[in-house]
């Protein structure tokens, strides 16, 4: 979609500031009912359409990115705006820098049309968890659009935005993409620098594109990744993604987890993947069983580590430097008041766990030892991956469910985390796209299949998954 | 160690973790947490004493910056004021933290 818009701005059939205006209705016609946007900056959005419009008059050349619209989680700082994370405690807060990712796609000349919902603190998979209500999901009202990104993926689905950026710590980016039929990725960590991004967990965090196609988010991807002194955590790797971008399937071997696959998953769920791995068969890859021992205690060490991250992560919300002060006799009530007012549940019970799991007599047990079970997993991936290229798996056990229904049993809802939680253990990279669909109330509800690989493979999961793209009926989709 | 958590250990981390708790909301989050401390109990069982650290960076050295300032106070400065909950002049203002 990208690069046919970029044909048109240069052939001038469309001008920036037309298409962007196209956007800014659309969301003003759709957004009181879906809730993809918190904040829309009509003002800056239009600015920047008209200055790549002069270029594009002057003759000047422009990148792929320039002059589309685009939407940002709203837990990306963007300087002068207001960043507020989904929580009440920074419904004000205005960003005084930008973020890495945000400095980099502004280089490219992105449009940015706003900032989307989001769980609060990017803590949940249904975008409920919002101090600002709930995203819905563009397919079925009464359904969840997932999360933490969960607006990301909504305005991408709903034509409101034509990609976003999202982020990823146990699957925030690929449960929405999945749940909202769209292509979501979540690069190896490392990838894209966090700086900028208001974190949550400082070793499960990535940030990553939510696209209509594979395409897309190979442009994406080469424009946000890359080195930043302040992330210590990013390489100096360069990607040429969209350049080296071509389908593949034919010789790949693609391994497969059977025990997800077993009789206590959606058998529908199972019926779509399991046609998937069918093709890719027929098209010559090899397909080959594998096992990870370990990988069972992934959802144990995510929320255990993430949570103990959580909890150290939000101490600096305290209504002292900036954020919601709430009212009190002395120091020690504002912390408490503050954070009181300003954090909801789902954050509270993250940073009572977490601060439970790091306090004294409990931190070998818990952190330490978790440390040490995803050094065990990420050796698991690291030997299946001297079998296979890929691994192929679903996203999410089932489509989108209805809002609310998940809300009174907070296990529940973490074990929907079950299949995107690996790949954030392990650091590795992992795509999902759109894999067939199930029908529920006489609405198509998406469902989305996970390609996984190796660490820095993306061109590799960027590849393969063209080639599963190229095979799904693209009038089937929205 | 034991997998039920009192109400007396929640109010305890709810003080670490500066988070107010009404009687109601540390049972509530008392029985929460018992059912996730439950499900991370699984984890003791794995064998992982003789697994190697695997860094999927594998860089040669440590990768360091110049430790210098690489924008000009004044241009943070207004910004970050204007976030100030209560300020005075150029400071920010809080309760008192010393008490005699």
């Amino acid at each position: 979609m990208i690069k046919e818009l970029h044909d048109k701005l240069v052939k001038k059939e469309i001008t920036s500031e037309e298409l962007t205006k196209q956007y800014l209705k659309r969301i003003k016609e759709r957004n009181s009912e879906i809730n993809s946007f918190l904040s829309v900056d009509e003002k800056n959005a239009l600015k920047k359409a008209k200055e790549v419009d002069a270029k594009i008059a002057q003759g000047k050349e422009i990148g792929l990115l320039e002059g589309i619209p685009m939407a940002v989680k709203d837990n990306f700082c963007i300087q002068g705006g207001i960043t507020t994370a989904g929580s009440k405690i920074l419904e004000k807060y205005k960003a005084p820098y930008d973020s890495f990712a945000i400095e980099k796609i502004k280089k490219e000349g992105a449009v940015i049309l706003g900032k989307t919902n989001l769980d609060e603190f990017a803590m949940g998979a249904s975008t409920e968890n919002s101090a600002f209500g709930v995203t819905k999901n563009p397919i079925d009202l009464e359904r969840v659009a997932g999360g933490s990104s969960g607006g990301s993926a909504a305005s991408v689905a709903d034509d409101q935005a034509v990609w976003s950026l999202g982020s990823d710590t146990g699957g925030s980016i690929r449960c929405p993409a999945s749940f909202c039929g769209i292509v979501g990725f979540k690069p190896t960590y490392g990838r894209v620098s966090r700086s900028g991004l208001i974190a949550m967990a400082s070793s499960y965090d990535q940030i990553g594109p939510f696209a209509k196609n594979v395409e897309d988010i190979a442009i994406i991807l080469d424009a946000i990744c890359g080195k930043d002194p302040k992330d210590n955590t990013t390489v100096a790797k360069s990607t040429d993604f969209l350049n080296n971008l071509k389908p593949e399937i034919e010789g790949k071997k693609i391994g497969i987890l059977r025990e997800f696959l077993g009789d206590d998953l959606n058998q529908e769920v199972k019926k779509i993947i399991e046609n998937k791995i069918d093709w890719a068969k027929k098209n010559g890859a090899e397909i080959i069983d594998i096992k990870i021992p370990g990988i069972k205690y992934s959802l144990a060490v995510y929320y255990l580590m993430v949570s103990s991250e959580v909890s150290s992560n939000m101490a600096r919300f305290d209504g002292i430097k900036y954020g919601e002060r709430s009212s009190a006799d002395d120091i020690l009530n504002t912390y408490l008041n503050s954070r009181e007012d300003g954090l909801g549940a789902e954050v509270k019970r993250r940073i009572l766990l977490g601060t439970y799991a790091l306090s004294a007599g409990y931190k070998d047990a818990y952190y330490k030892k978790a440390q040490e079970v995803r050094d065990l997993i990420k050796q698991g991936f690291k030997e299946a991956f001297e079998e296979v290229d890929l691994i192929l798996i679903p996203t999410m056990a089932s489509p989108a469910f209805k809002i609310g229904e998940k809300t009174e049993n907070v296990l529940e809802m973490y074990l929907t985390d079950i299949f995107t939680v690996p790949v954030n253990v392990a650091m590795l990279p992992a795509i999902s796209i759109n894999a067939g669909f199930v029908e529920e109330g006489g609405k198509k509800l998406p469902i989305g299949m996970q390609l996984i690989g190796p660490w820095w493979q993306e061109q590799s999961i960027l590849n393969t998954a063209l080639a599963f793209e190229k095979s799904i009926d693209r009038a089937k989709l929205l | 160690m034991s997998q039920k958590i009192t109400i007396q250990e929640v109010q305890k981390t709810a003080d670490l973790a500066r988070i107010k708790l009404t009687e109601k909301e540390a049972v509530k989050f008392a029985s929460d947490l018992d059912s996730v401390l439950d499900f991370f109990a699984d984890i003791q069982e794995a064998q992982s004493d003789a697994v190697e650290k695997f860094d999927h960076y594998q860089l040669k050295e440590n990768q360091l910056r110049k430790d210098e300032v690489s924008k000009k106070k004044e241009e943070f400065l207004e910004d970050i004021k204007k976030n100030f909950p209560d300020s005075q002049k150029n400071y920010l203002k809080v309760k008192t933290v010393n008490k005699k």
